[in-house]
C-alpha cells in the first residue's frame, strides 16, 4: 500500500513530534532553572563583595579617625614642645602618662629640656663669668668676625675710648668704630700707621701689634690676634702710665733722682765716648773728681732732708758753673765733671776757678745758712792716663791727696801720686797673702786695775812682713778695710786669741777689736759663737771692742747685732770713747759693759786742762751709769795717779805692759802676778 | 598599647578584610564560571540536540510523507534509518548532558513515541505476504 499513510503512523509521528516538543520545553525549563540559579549566585557574591568593601572602608575610616585622635594630637603636642624647647623656652612642664612611644618621646623631650636647661644655665653661668672676666680685664677687647664686623667687646674698650654705650653694636664695621672713636675724641693721631698695620694683620692673618698715640695724648698698645674659624681679636691696653714709668726708669737708669744729674752709669758711658773721640781726634779733655767736704756733718746736724736739699742746690750751682761741661753725681757727696774741648789744662783751671765760686755763697736751708766746700782732683787726657780707668784712678788719687793735705783745695794729678797708689795696691795685694803665709801674729797688751792686778789683755794684730818688717796696723788695717780683707783678719784674730786664752791656766779675759766693716758683712754673732764653741773659751772671758763707727752707718742693725753678741754672754766695750760727737746717745741706746777712754786724752793729762776735764767727765759718766771705765795709753805714773784720783780703776798702757807676743806674758797667764812684776816683764 | 602594635593590629584588620573581599570575589567568579560551563554543557547543549532531534524527526516525517519522499523505496528506507540513527544520537546526547528526572521522563516518553512511530513506518518497508 505504497502511497498511503496509515492513520496510526501519522498519529504516532505527531505523538513523537509532540513528545520532542515537550522534551525541548522541558530542557528549556531545566536551563531556565540553571539561569535562575546562576543569577542568584552572582547576586549573592555581589552582595557579599559590596558588604565586605563597605565594611573594609568603614573599618579603614574608623582606624584613620582613631589614629588621628590617638596619635596625631600627641605628635602635634610633642612637636609644639620641641618647638618651644628649640626656641629656648625651658620653663614649660612636659608631662605624659602615656606608655607608648609618644610617651617616651615626651619624657625624652622633658629630659632633653632638663639637660638643655642645665646646659643653658651652665652656659649662662659661664657667660656671666666670661662677661665678668671680660669686663674685669685690664685690656680693652674687641672680637671681629671673618667679615671684619664686630662680634663682641668689653666695657673697658668703651671706657678706654670714651665711646658711649650703644654707639657701637654687633655687626659694626671698622669704619663705624673709627667714627665712634673720632666722635669721642679718642682717635689715633697717626691713622695711616694704624690703618696699614690693621690692614696687614687682617689680610695676612698673622699676629701683630703697634703702639699708637691717641689725639688726647694717651698711648695705647694694640695687638691683633687671628682666631681660627672666628676672625680676629684686638686687645687694647692703655700704656700711658707704663710708658711714662719706663721713660722715668730709663731716665733714672742714667740720672740721679735727687739732683737729676747724670749718674755713674751715664758718666761711664760719656767718659768712654769722650775718650774714644779724643783718642781718635788727638784731642784732650779733663776729668774732675769733686768731693763735698763735711757733708756727713751737714746730714747729722741738719738732717738728711736738709742734706738732700743742700746737694740739690750744690748740683744746680755746679751745673751753672760747668757751662756745658758734663757733670754727674756718682753718689753721696761725689761729683765728677768731664770737660772736653779747649786747651788743657788751661780750660780745667778756668773751670776750677768757676767751681770755687760755687760755694762762695752759703746754701740757705730752712732758717740756716749752710757753708759748704769741696775738694777737687783733676786728671788730664792724655798726660795723666792713656785709658779711662787710669784717668779716673789718677783724678781720684789727686782728690785723695788734696783731701789728705787740705780740704777745700784743687789738685792736679802728679806722677808721684801714681807711685803712691801703686805702692798702696801692692800692699793691698800682699795683705791678701799675709793670712795664707802666716805673716800675721797676735800681740797681747795687759789690762789691769789701778792696783796693778792684771785682769785681761787687749789683743792686737801685727803684720811681720818678710821684706818690709813690722808693718804698722795704722797702715794695713785701713787698707784691709778698703779691700774687705778685714773680715778674714778679724775672724782669724778672734779665733787665735780665743784659742790662746782658752789654753791659759789663769782665766784672764781678752778684748778683741772688730772693725765697723765686719758689721756690714756676714753674721758676726754666729761667727763669735762658732769660734767660742770651737775653742771652748768661756763667753764671759771675751770682750768685743767696737768704735762708734759701727753704729753710724746703720744704727738699728748694729744695735741688733750687738744685742745678739751680748746675749751670747760676751761683753761689749765702747772703744776710743770721747773722740766722737754722739757717743752719749749710743751709751743710752745700748748697755755697753765698759767704756774706754781714748789714749789721746790720757796722753794730754797734765798738759791740757781740757783733756783732764774730759777724762773727769767720762769717769763721772761711767760712775753715774755704773759702767766700768778703762783708760788706755797710760804710760806714766803721773797719768796713773791722775786716773786713780779721778776714780778710773782700770788702766792699759805701756806703764802696765807693752803689746807683745803672749810668750812674754807666760807667767801672767800661768798665775797671777803684781804690777811691778808686770812692768819688769814688759820692759 | 604601643603605636607599633596599634599599627600592626589596624593594618592586620584591614588586610584581613581586604583578603576576605578578594576571596569572596574569587569564589563568586569561580561559581559563576562553573555555572556558565554547566549551563553550556547541560541545558544549552541538551536543548540544541533536542531541537536537532525535532528537526530530524520533521525531516523523517517529510521523507515518509507520500509524494514528498524518495522515489525508490530502498533508498527511502536507508535515509529513514539514517535519520532515525541521527535522532537517536541527538537524544542520546540529551540524556548524557541533562541529568534531570523530569527531562529524563520526557526524554523516555519522546523516545517511546519515536520508536512507536519508527516501528510503524518501518513496517511499510517490509515485503507484503500474499493472503492465501
Amino acid at each position: 500500500m505504497k502511497g498511503q499513510v496509515p492513520f496510526s503512523a501519522t498519529q504516532k509521528s505527531n505523538d513523537a513530534a509532540t513528545a520532542l516538543d515537550d522534551l525541548v520545553e522541558t530542557v528549556a525549563a531545566y536551563g531556565f532553572g540553571y539561569r535562575m540559579e546562576a543569577e542568584a549566585a552572582v547576586s549573592g557574591a555581589r552582595a557579599t563583595l559590596l558588604a565586605l568593601a563597605i565594611g573594609t572602608t568603614l573599618v579603614g575610616i574608623m582606624l584613620a579617625i582613631s589614629f588621628s585622635y590617638s596619635m596625631s594630637k600627641p605628635i602635634s603636642e610633642a612637636t609644639q614642645v620641641a618647638e618651644r624647647v628649640a626656641a629656648g623656652n625651658f620653663t614649660d612642664q612636659i608631662a605624659s602618662h602615656r606608655r607608648d612611644e609618644l610617651g617616651r618621646l615626651l619624657r625624652s623631650l622633658a629630659t632633653m629640656q632638663s639637660h638643655l636647661k642645665t646646659r643653658a644655665d651652665h652656659d649662662c653661668a659661664m657667660m656671666a663669668k666670661l662677661d665678668a672676666a671680660l669686663n674685669n680685664m685690664k685690656l680693652g677687647v674687641c672680637m671681629f668676625g671673618p667679615d671684619n664686623r664686630l662680634i663682641l667687646w668689653n666695657d673697658l674698650y668703651l671706657k678706654m675710648y670714651r665711646i658711649p654705650a650703644g654707639r657701637i653694636f654687633v655687626g659694626s664695621t671698622l669704619e663705624q668704630m673709627l667714627e665712634a672713636r673720632k666722635a669721642a675724641g679718642t682717635n689715633y693721631r697717626d691713622l695711616g700707621q694704624y690703618d696699614a698695620k690693621l690692614q696687614t694683620a687682617v689680610e695676612t692673618r698673622s699676629p701683630d701689634s703697634l703702639t699708637a698715640e691717641l689725639v688726647d695724648g694717651r698711648i695705647v698698645n694694640i695687638a691683633y690676634q687671628p682666631v681660627e674659624n672666628v676672625g680676629w681679636v684686638s686687645t687694647h691696653e692703655d700704656i700711658t702710665d707704663r710708658t711714662q714709668n719706663e721713660a722715668r726708669i730709663a731716665h733714672l737708669a742714667f740720672h740721679d733722682p735727687l739732683t737729676e744729674l747724670p749718674n755713674r752709669a751715664a758718666f761711664g758711658n760719656y767718659l768712654a765716648e769722650t775718650f774714644q773721640s779724643a783718642s781718635a781726634g788727638n784731642e784732650t779733655f779733663a776729668l774732675l773728681c769733686i768731693d763735698l767736704d763735711r757733708f756727713k756733718e751737714i746730714n747729722d746736724v741738719y738732717g738728711h732732708s736738709a742734706g738732700d736739699r743742700f746737694l740739690k742746690e750744690i748740683g744746680r750751682r755746679l751745673t751753672v758753673a760747668c757751662d756745658g761741661a758734663f757733670l754727674a753725681r756718682l753718689g753721696g757727696d761725689e761729683f765728677t765733671i768731664v770737660l772736653s774741648g779747649g786747651t788743657q789744662p788751661a780750660a780745667a783751671e778756668e773751670l776750677c776757678e768757676r767751681l770755687s765760686s760755687v760755694v762762695d755763697t752759703p746754701v740757705r736751708i730752712d732758717d740756716y745758712d749752710v757753708d759748704g766746700s769741696f775738694t777737687v782732683g783733676v786728671s788730664i787726657f792724655p798726660q795723666h792716663g792713656s785709658d779711662v780707668d787710669s784717668l779716673v784712678a789718677n783724678a781720684e788719687a789727686a782728690l785723695y791727696r788734696a783731701k789728705a793735705e787740705q780740704r777745700g783745695t784743687i789738685r792736679f794729678f802728679e806722677p808721684a801720686m801714681d807711685r803712691h797708689i801703686r805702692e798702696k795696691r801692692v800692699l793691698q795685694g800682699e795683705i791678701a797673702l799675709a793670712l795664707e803665709r802666716n805673716e800675721l801674729e797676735l800681740h797681747f797688751q795687759p789690762q789691769a786695775v789701778s792696783g796693778g792686778e792684771v785682769f785681761g789683755f787687749e789683743v792686737l794684730v801685727r803684720w811681720r812682713h818678710p821684706v818690709r818688717g813690722m808693718v804698722s796696723p795704722g797702715i794695713f788695717i785701713p787698707l784691709a778695710e778698703e779691700t774687705g780683707l778685714i773680715g778674714g783678719i778679724d775672724e782669724w784674730v778672734l779665733r787665735e786669741a780665743c784659742r790662746e786664752a782658752a789654753s791659759w791656766p789663769n782665766p784672764l779675759s781678752i778684748a778683741v777689736n772688730l772693725s765697723p766693716i765686719d758689721f756690714r758683712r756676714g753674721d758676726i754673732p754666729a761667727m763669735i759663737l762658732s769660734v767660742l764653741l770651737e775653742t771652748g773659751l768661756s763667753p764671759n772671758r771675751l770682750e768685743i771692742e767696737i768704735t762708734e763707727g759701727v753704729l753710724i752707718d746703720d744704727f738699728e742693725r748694729a744695735i741688733g747685732i750687738l744685742r745678739k753678741i751680748k746675749n751670747l754672754g760676751v761683753r761689749v766695750a765702747m772703744d776710743d770713747f770721747g773722740t766722737g760727737y754722739s757717743s752719749l746717745s749710743y751709751l743710752q741706746a745700748f748697755p755697753f759693759d765698759k767704756i774706754k777712754i781714748d789714749q789721746s786724752f790720757v796722753a794730754k793729762i797734765g798738759k791740757n786742762a781740757q783733756a783732764s776735764a774730759i777724762i773727769h767727765a767720762i769717769v763721772g759718766l761711767g760712775r753715774a751709769l755704773e759702767l766700768p771705765v778703762i783708760a788706755e795709753g797710760v804710760e806714766t805714773e803721773e797719768q796713773l795717779a791722775f786716773l786713780v784720783k779721778e776714780g778710773c780703776n782700770e788702766v792699759q798702757g805701756y806703764l802696765i805692759g807693752r803689746p807683745q807676743p803672749i810668750a812674754q806674758y807666760r807667767q801672767v797667764v800661768a798665775e797671777f802676778v803684781g804690777t811691778s812684776e808686770m812692768a819688769a816683764m814688759a820692759s | 598599647m604601643s603605636i607599633r602594635n596599634r599599627f600592626f593590629l589596624a593594618f592586620s584588620v584591614l588586610a584581613t578584610l581586604a583578603c576576605s573581599l578578594a576571596f569572596s570575589g574569587y569564589l563568586g567568579i569561580a561559581a559563576s564560571g562553573d555555572l556558565v560551563v554547566r549551563l553550556y554543557d547541560g541545558p544549552l547543549m541538551g536543548i540544541n540536540h533536542a531541537r536537532s532531534a525535532h528537526a530530524t524527526l520533521n525531516e523523517a516525517r517529510l521523507l515518509m510523507t507520500p509524494g514528498l519522499g524518495g522515489g525508490v523505496q530502498s533508498e527511502t528506507a536507508i535515509k529513514f534509518r539514517a535519520l532515525l540513527t541521527e535522532m537517536t544520537e541527538d537524544l542520546k546526547i540529551v540524556r548524557e548532558r541533562v541529568k534531570n528526572a523530569e527531562v529524563m521522563a520526557t526524554l523516555a516518553k519522546a523516545e517511546d513515541r519515536i520508536r512507536d512511530w519508527s516501528d510503524a513506518e518501518l513496517q511499510r518497508f517490509k515485503p507484503r505476504r500474499m493472503a492465501s
